[in-house]
């Protein structure tokens, strides 16, 4: 190829670079931050005016702030929403792994069928899913029913529901595919070869998990995290429906806020603390360099 | 093409209230659909709150109507969100009670801004295969046979409640000390809860699955059970009985101001009276109602002497209710 | 000599095998109950379990209020999932073929919407619409579902387009192809199935959302805010009804794609 058709195609694109570049770049741009950056910088400023008598008042204060960080029932919401967050996120991973290795490994020919399996739950309404578990764990529920009838219990046990076992088991469930999905990606993308290597060279099927699978997976583990870690710091669905009389979680405080109390700026203060909370998730996960599998 | 430009505007009619759940139940609404050719278009709140908020979340253009409660009526009224009542437009405004007829709780500056229909108090409600005796006092609650068995509303208001079980003369003016004590009361009573209530339709669906057997509640969910079959008891401890007395407001903004008075005109005819009444078990506000409904059923209701309505603490502004909706969230968190 | 080392064998799938059925009964049997359930002859949606029936289909199919409901629900998820995608694909264009000023942190922004909870997504745009004087509606439903269907539609795209051979690209224009031809015959078919999958997950996405949903709905319901004013109100196994058919409906169509997707492929 001589020099000068190479410059004739260059010349060729030149052109055309700027008003591609601005053609693609723009509506989403504009679209994001029209919708989206400002909103959410309203909200930042929402978070410094305050309520007085049903009124907004548009004056910089830091008293939602004071309210949250002052008030022994707020920190409550805010430490038990962070512990159920984590914990899910925990449980959810322990899951996903050995299912995501099985399907990958183990699947064959079925894995497109088993991976639809995980996807399943996902189409039919998140709000029946969630109430489907007061249908199980109740007070005439299914656990109850097959513990009676089985002689193991005498009279309905209500431990199962209206807590906050009910909500991390509900969570964990609602929850559990966004964790899945990420981390049979990450398996897919796991060369076999390692794995034979590994076993040739004799070591034990948890050494190799540990040393070989958990690193090559993490990025798959960690995407998932971040999406249920974030999922359950701002839901209010799961608790009010199979929450007990003292579960209620920051979603709900933010929720009741907007919808019940008319406070939105404290209700904007406690989104400002949920989006920092998973911010701080974030910065973790980033670090760990799991941004390329987002 | 008069013809069909008719039924085209009739079609277009839609009126839209935010309303406690069974103002605007099918059996009746259906009929008032019929006559003007307009659809009723309710939303139902949970909490006087809820209803505020979402009343005014849309700038108040959300809704034509609101059936507001004592405790919120004020409120509505110093956000500019509803406008005077045009009594001349109603033909059977003359037949709301007398008492009812400008009422404190929706009379401001001298002006009507809403119109009385329906009222009643906060009651007892239990399931009679599993409670008994039967309960005379709501002392029950505490009960420790019941543990794990009562729900509660999920509303600040019930405050008032637990200020009146403890003595207090006014429940709707309380010092700091006078919620300090509410608060420990229902510190002891919160192992006994098993869930708070938010809805009328959650708590039907706590006595039917066997979740709870003992509620404060409203007469709504009595009148719903014994419908649906299902074992139920009413009970209302004289003297320590709060309630509420229920007006239609008319959004400030409304573009179906017309309709709303149409509508309202309809829930003081006899018909309308009747059908809240079924539907609910409240009380109801018209001459017309008492006429429509019986004089037997009319005394049971206590809509002959209003003897009840004197007797019960009605929902009214709170002047320190953000303390109040403090306090209701450390009992939640 | 040493002993031959005998490589081990992998070990054995059964435990893993059960392991796995266990996670997969988890996963599906609140689903299982709810089918269940929605044959149940009983008046309210709980065990016991009082005999088989259909009447709550057939209920279901004479319920206006759930067909208004689902009618816009899917008029919004088609809205949505267009722009979302129309967008996505843009955006992932932009950051594929040019470097520009804060393209990392552009790639990130594009992101917070699924990355940040719902609930600030509503209450953010709650704020915004009530402050700019708008009133809620059906079109800010949308306008919220493009919001967190434009980075589910961008990711797979972008994951796509970075694995396209350029070399492909610079041919077609040695060749005397113009950017338009280019992006046609050449670019887009290698993308399609991409962008029809996040196509999918943000149509999905968006017909069952609730959360933003609940914070920017205005008097019209869309499927799920009907379904929780049922929760609210009237529980009965018609709820049950609802959902089941709606996962009978996607499980079906997705079936169907995966088929002519296959079929395309062979072909």
């Amino acid at each position: 190829m001589n020099t000068e058709t190479m410059s004739v195609a260059r010349m060729r694109r030149r052109p055309g670079l700027q008003l591609g570049l601005y053609g693609t770049l723009l509506p989403p741009l504009v679209w994001m931050t029209l919708l989206y950056f400002v909103p959410i910088a309203l909200l930042l400023i929402y978070s410094f005016w305050r309520l007085e008598s049903f009124e907004i008042v548009q004056t910089f204060s830091l008293d939602n702030f004071k309210t949250i960080a002052s008030n022994a029932a707020y920190r409550r919401v805010l430490v038990r929403t962070v512990a159920i967050a984590l914990g899910v996120t925990v449980i959810d991973a322990a899951i996903a792994l050995p299912l995501g290795y099985f399907i990958t490994r183990h699947g064959g020919r079925y894995r497109q069928l088993l991976t639809l399996l995980v996807i399943l739950p996902l189409w039919s309404s998140y709000l029946v899913r969630v109430f489907a578990w007061k249908i199980i764990l109740g007070y005439n529920g299914v656990i109850n029913t097959v513990l009676l009838s089985l002689g193991i219990l005498t009279t309905p046990s209500q431990a199962f529901l209206y807590n906050s076992f009910a909500v991390t088991l509900t969570f964990v469930h609602v929850w559990l595919p966004f964790m899945i999905l990420p981390v049979i990606t990450a398996f897919e993308q796991l060369p076999t070869s390692l794995l034979e290597a590994s076993a040739d060279l004799n070591a034990r099927p948890w050494t190799t998990f540990r040393r070989i699978i958990l690193p090559l997976v993490m990025p798959g583990v960690l995407a998932g995290s971040i999406n249920v870690f974030a999922l359950t710091m701002g839901d209010f669905i799961t608790p009010s429906l199979v929450g007990g009389a003292s579960d209620i979680m920051l979603g709900n405080v933010i929720a009741s806020q907007f919808g019940v109390s008319y406070n939105w700026p404290l209700g904007a203060a406690f989104a400002l603390v949920v989006m920092a909370i998973v911010f701080s998730g974030l910065a973790i996960v980033l670090r760990r360099g799991a941004l390329e599998t987002l | 093409m008069g013809w069909l430009a008719a039924p085209a505007q009739a079609a277009g009619c839609t009126l839209t209230a935010i309303v406690w759940e069974g103002y605007t139940d099918p059996s009746f609404t259906q009929t008032f659909e019929e006559q003007t050719g307009c659809t009723v278009k309710a939303t139902y709140a949970g909490s006087s709150d809820e209803m505020f908020a979402k009343f005014r979340a849309g700038g108040g253009r959300n809704y034509d109507l609101i059936s507001a409660s004592g405790d919120i009526t004020e409120r509505l009224y110093q956000a500019g969100l509803v406008r005077p009542i045009d009594a001349s437009q109603l033909d059977n405004y003359s037949a709301v009670f007398d008492s009812f007829q400008n009422g404190r709780w929706n009379t401001f500056d001298g002006q009507p801004y809403g119109v009385t229909f329906a009222w009643g108090p906060n009651v007892l409600i239990y399931n009679p295969e599993a409670v008994s005796p039967p309960p005379a006092s709501w002392d029950v609650l505490f009960d420790p046979e019941y543990a794990g068995k009562i729900t509660l509303p999920d509303n600040p208001m019930t405050i008032a409640d637990v200020a009146l079980w403890l003595g207090k003369p006014d429940p709707y003016d309380l010092t700091s000390e006078d919620l300090a004590e509410v608060k420990a009361k229902l510190l002891e009573l919160r192992p006994q809860i098993r869930k708070f209530w938010a809805t009328a339709g959650e708590l039907a669906n706590l006595f039917q699955s066997g979740e709870v057997v003992l509620a404060h509640a409203w007469p709504l969910t009595y009148q719903q059970l014994d419908e649906a079959g299902f074992p139920v008891g009413s009970v209302s401890p004289k003297g320590k009985l709060t309630g509420w007395t229920d007006s239609w407001m008319i959004a400030q903004r409304s573009p179906n101001a017309d309709v709303a008075y149409e509508w309202i005109d309809y829930i003081l005819s006899g018909p309308g009276q009747k059908g809240v009444i079924e539907a609910t078990g409240y009380s109801g506000a018209t001459e017309l109602g008492t006429a429509e409904i019986g004089a037997e059923r009319a005394k049971e209701l206590f809509m002959d002497d209003l003897s009840l309505h004197a007797q019960i603490n009605m929902w009214q502004s709170v002047k320190n209710y953000d303390e109040w909706v403090q306090l209701w969230n450390e009992i939640r968190s | 000599m040493t002993p031959a080392v005998r490589p081990r064998q992998p070990p054995r799938p059964w435990l893993l095998g059960s392991i796995a059925v266990l996670i997969y009964g988890f996963l599906n049997a609140p689903i299982a109950v709810l089918v269940i359930m929605s044959f149940n002859d009983s008046a309210i949606l709980s065990l016991p379990f009082r005999g088989v029936t259909l009447d709550w289909y057939w209920t279901t199919f004479g319920d206006t209020a759930i067909q208004a409901s689902l009618l816009n629900s899917l008029k919004v998820a088609a809205a949505a999932t267009l722009g979302a995608t129309t967008l996505g694909l843009l955006a992932a264009f932009a950051v594929y073929r040019y470097s520009f000023f804060g393209k990392t942190s552009f790639r990130i922004a594009l992101n917070l919407p699924i990355l940040l909870p719902g609930i600030v997504t509503g209450v953010a745009m709650l704020a915004y619409f009530s402050q700019l004087g708008l009133g809620l509606s059906l079109g800010t439903v949308m306008v919220g579902h493009v919001i967190f269907g434009l980075p589910v539609a961008f990711g797979p795209i972008l994951a796509r387009l970075s694995q396209f051979p350029r070399s492909l690209e610079e041919a077609a224009y040695d060749l005397g192809a113009r950017p338009g031809q280019v992006y046609r015959g050449v670019i887009f078919p290698y993308i399609r199935s991409a962008v029809i999958a996040g196509a999918l997950l943000a149509f999905t996405l968006s017909f069952d959302e609730v959360v933003v949903t609940l914070f920017l709905t205005g008097r019209e319901n869309t499927l799920p805010m009907e379904i929780w004013s049922r929760l609210r109100t009237d529980i009965t196994p018609e709820i049950a009804a609802v959902a089941t058919l709606v996962l009978a409906a996607s499980t079906l169509l997705v079936l169907m794609s995966q088929w002519i997707a296959h079929t395309d492929e062979v072909v």
